[in-house]
Formats: structure tokens, sequence, C-alpha cells
């Protein structure tokens, strides 16, 4: 084995870097112009207890599959990063996805939404497609302008930065990604403050007329480890009527050395979501404890528990929604990522949600890996 | 069964509650990352003992760099460092990056 593959394999986080030694990016000489191009891949199974007639693990989503092998997502992104030092500079960022996860991304509107046949579980969306300028005003100013994940929540679409395969019933019930113009100021190292006006929640352009802010401000402390973060999008859905949405996230975290603990509350109301004149609120407290034992091993736990108080974020009317997820994270190498877990989930609901109305709880198994381009 | 508001906003202040007795409790057990950060300028008989390379960690962070930063502080300290000099930190997305530093000891 040659010093160079050696050295490749130890420091790319991509697959294609790592087997033959020079990054996608660097075949065309894009690297040079500061442009990535990367990617991953992840796919995984589930075992479901109830051994679901119809293969449903729903109202989980994302891993919502039973016995089957599902490919949740392939992203490929071309990307070039701002530079956020002493000059002007000017990037962006384009991702295509594939996958069963991509039913869950889409944008309303003229935008992704079914690209393939509208009943097809594996579908395509552009989760991001935005450019970037940043100005060295102040301690740094940025604004992205198009299409772009929001700032909401501590889970992500993207599946590289999550510890668990599944995902929470929070996450499901957050705004993923947002279109219009987002600006980003460090006020200094600890405290950063985001602030745009947007189209919603998940739109494009279904109501051009309705648009929402989108702000928060985030402290983080290097020397403890500590950050907190507030994130709120509030805006009417429909300009024709009184709709107004509004979402808050708070997350809370704190590094222990190897430890790292998260608590994250959410809540969401929204005008007349039930009828005319019934509003609907639902909220959550979701927790996370990881411990990170190596580089390459991770364990964790997740705790949640999820209010739908009239039904709107799932069709099982007013309900509670508890969830309790044990799993390990295993990086054998730095473009490779395995995560099996366990999950039970349980309620309290007007209608049981699991089997299909026949169960008020399941028990689920599943593993999945992500691979990096 | 209805239950009156009541019943609802103490039962919301009591979650409020045990959620910042959390979050006080956890700050209060924190423990600071000795290795000061330095510039190699300022370097004065000191010891290079490595390199250290951390992530940010799992979930979206916008302020990524900090958490970056406080990892390989910690890494830097397990390896007996008393200084850091930061080589570089690169972003991986939107929320999370890499910081690498060179990880010294100044006190001999």
């Amino acid at each position: 084995m040659s010093s160079t593959f050696v050295y490749a394999e130890n420091k790319s986080n991509g697959i294609i870097g790592a087997l033959i030694g020079k990054e996608a990016s660097n075949w065309i000489g894009l690297e040079n112009h500061g442009i990535t191009i990367g990617g991953w891949m992840t796919g995984g199974i589930n075992y479901n207890s109830a051994n679901t007639p119809e293969g449903s693990n729903g109202p989980v989503s994302m891993t919502d599959r039973n016995g089957s092998v599902n490919l949740y997502q392939t992203d490929l992104f071309i990307e070039k990063a701002v530079n956020k030092g002493s000059s002007w500079d000017i990037g962006g960022r384009f991702d295509y996805m594939f996958g069963t996860d991509t039913r869950y991304t889409q944008a309303s509107g003229n935008w992704d939404s079914y690209l393939l046949s509208k009943n097809s579980y594996y579908n395509m969306a552009i989760p991001q497609a935005y450019a970037e300028i940043f100005a060295p005003l102040a301690q740094g100013l940025s604004v992205k302008v198009g299409h772009f994940y929001t700032i909401m929540g501590y889970e992500s679409v993207a599946s590289t930065p999550n510890f668990f395969s599944s995902h929470t019933y929070s996450f499901k019930s957050s705004p993923f990604t947002t279109t219009g113009a987002l600006f980003n100021i460090a006020l200094n190292d600890e405290w950063g403050l985001n602030a745009g006006a947007v189209t919603g929640a998940d739109n494009f352009n279904r109501d051009i007329g309705a648009w929402s802010q989108m702000s928060g401000l985030t402290w983080t402390h290097s020397k403890t480890g500590t950050s907190a973060s507030l994130s709120v999008l509030s805006g009417d859905v429909y300009s024709t009527y009184p709709s107004q949405l509004m979402y808050y996230t708070a997350i809370f975290q704190q590094a222990l050395g190897k430890w790292h603990y998260i608590l994250q509350h959410d809540l969401g109301t929204q005008q007349n979501a039930v009828a005319q004149g019934q509003n609907a609120d639902w909220y959550s407290i979701v927790q996370y404890m990881l411990y990170q034992a190596t580089d390459e091993w991770g364990v964790g736990v997740r705790g949640e528990w999820f209010r739908d108080t009239n039904g709107v974020r799932y069709t099982y009317g007013k309900a509670n929604y508890y969830a309790m997820t044990g799993g390990l994270n295993w990086k054998p190498k730095r473009w490779l990522m395995i995560r099996p877990e366990v999950r039970y989930d349980w309620s309290q609901a007007k209608m049981a949600p699991f089997d299909g109305g026949q169960r008020t709880g399941q028990f689920l198994m599943g593993v999945d890996a992500v691979i990096q381009f | 069964m209805k239950i009156s508001k009541t019943c609802i906003s103490t039962q919301n202040r009591k979650i409020k509650i045990i959620m910042l007795s959390i979050v006080l409790g956890l700050m209060a057990f924190s423990v600071k990352a000795q290795p000061q950060e330095t510039l190699s300028s300022q370097l004065k008989e000191c010891h290079y003992l490595d390199n250290v390379e951390a992530t940010s960690g799992y979930g979206k962070n916008f302020n990524w760099q900090s958490l970056a930063k406080y990892s390989a502080l910690v890494k830097a300290e397990a390896l007996g460092a008393s200084h850091v000099v930061w080589v570089r930190f690169e972003t991986v997305g939107a929320f999370n990056g890499i910081a690498i530093a060179k990880a010294y000891n100044c006190q001999s």
C-alpha cells in the first residue's frame, strides 16, 4: 500500500477520495476555485414487532417501512462555501436528493413536489438551491437567498449529522425547508443572530402573498461546551384568511467531556387549522444523551414526548406520543457510518396510531448505513 | 376527560421548572477545557505534541465552530496540552464542521 493511499484513506471524508486518492472536486480542477462536489447515500432496514400487514411503521416518519431494505436518501451537492474572512465573498449550494425520505422534504408550489409518480415511495427533491454573500461588516454578515434548510430543530433532513437513523415526532412536525432570504450576523465569538423573510414552512410559491419571518439567536461557549438557541418562524400560511403559523424551537446543549446532553423544546400553533375559528397547537420535549467513547464508537439514548393537542400533526386525534430510542454509532471509516438502533413507541390517543389502528404501541429495530462520496 | 386551563398552565409551569433545573444543573457540572488558545507567533519554549482534529458533533448547529473548538480543546487536554494554535475550520454542510489545531505543552 503506498503512502499516498494511506494519507488519502486517513484524511478523506468521502469514499472516492479514500479509494482513488483524489476528491471528486479535483477531477476537473474545481477545488482550486473553492468549489466542492460531494454527496452521500443512506440505506437501511427496519423490523416491526407487530409485523404490520401494510408494511408501515407509521406514524414514525422516514424510517417508515417494515421489513424491506430502502434507500432513504442519495444526495449529490455542489457547493462554494463562503470564506468568512476579512473580504467580501460569494458562494452557494445546490442539493439534489433521491430516495424514500424525499416524500417528506418536498416543498409545496412549483418546485420539487412529485417530480416522479405521486404514489411512489421513491421520489426526488431539491432541498437546497441558494446563493450566499458574505460581507466583512461587524464580526461578519452573510445572507442566503433561495431555497434552503430552515434553522429550526436539532435533527437534520440530511442523514450525515444525525446520531440516530430514525427521527422524532417533533422533527416530522417542524419546518424542513423554506424559500426567501436569511441574514446571519456573528455578534461576537459566542453570539449569532439570524433574521429573514421567507415563504413559510416547506413552501416554495404555493401562496406567494403569504410571507413569514424566520429568526434565531444562538449562544455557544467553546470553553465549557455549552450552547443555547431559540429559533422562531411565524407568518400566514395562506394570504386569503387568518392562518398564522407560529413555530419555535429552543435547544440547550451541554458537552461534558465525552458525554453530550441535548434538550429540545418545540411549540407550534396555527390559526384556524382545525376548522374556521378552531386553532391548533402541538408541542414536544426531546432529550438526548450521547457518549462518544472513541472517534469510531458512540452510544446514545433519546426520549421524546410529543403532544398533538388537536390532532392536526398526525391523524389519530388528540394524542400524546412517547418514544424511547437507544442506538450505536459506528464509524469504521471517515466515509462510512453505521447506525443500529432499537426503539419503542407508545401513545395515549383518541385512535390507536400503530399497526393500522390495532395497537397503541410498537417496537422497532433498525439499522442503516451512510456512505459519503 | 375535561381538563381546566388552570390545570394545563400548572402543568406547563412544572415542565418549564424541570427543564430549567436540568439546564442549570448541567451547566453547574460543566468543566472548562484547560488549554489556552494562542497564536503560533506567541509560543515560547513550547513542545509540540500533536495535531488535534474534532467535529462539532451531531445535529444542526448554526454556531458549530464553538462546539468543534470545545471538542478539540478536550482532545488537546487529554494529550497534556497547555496551549493550542488553531490551524483551520472546515465547513461540513450548513450546520457542522471540523476544527483542526496544533497542541503544545508550554509549561516545562
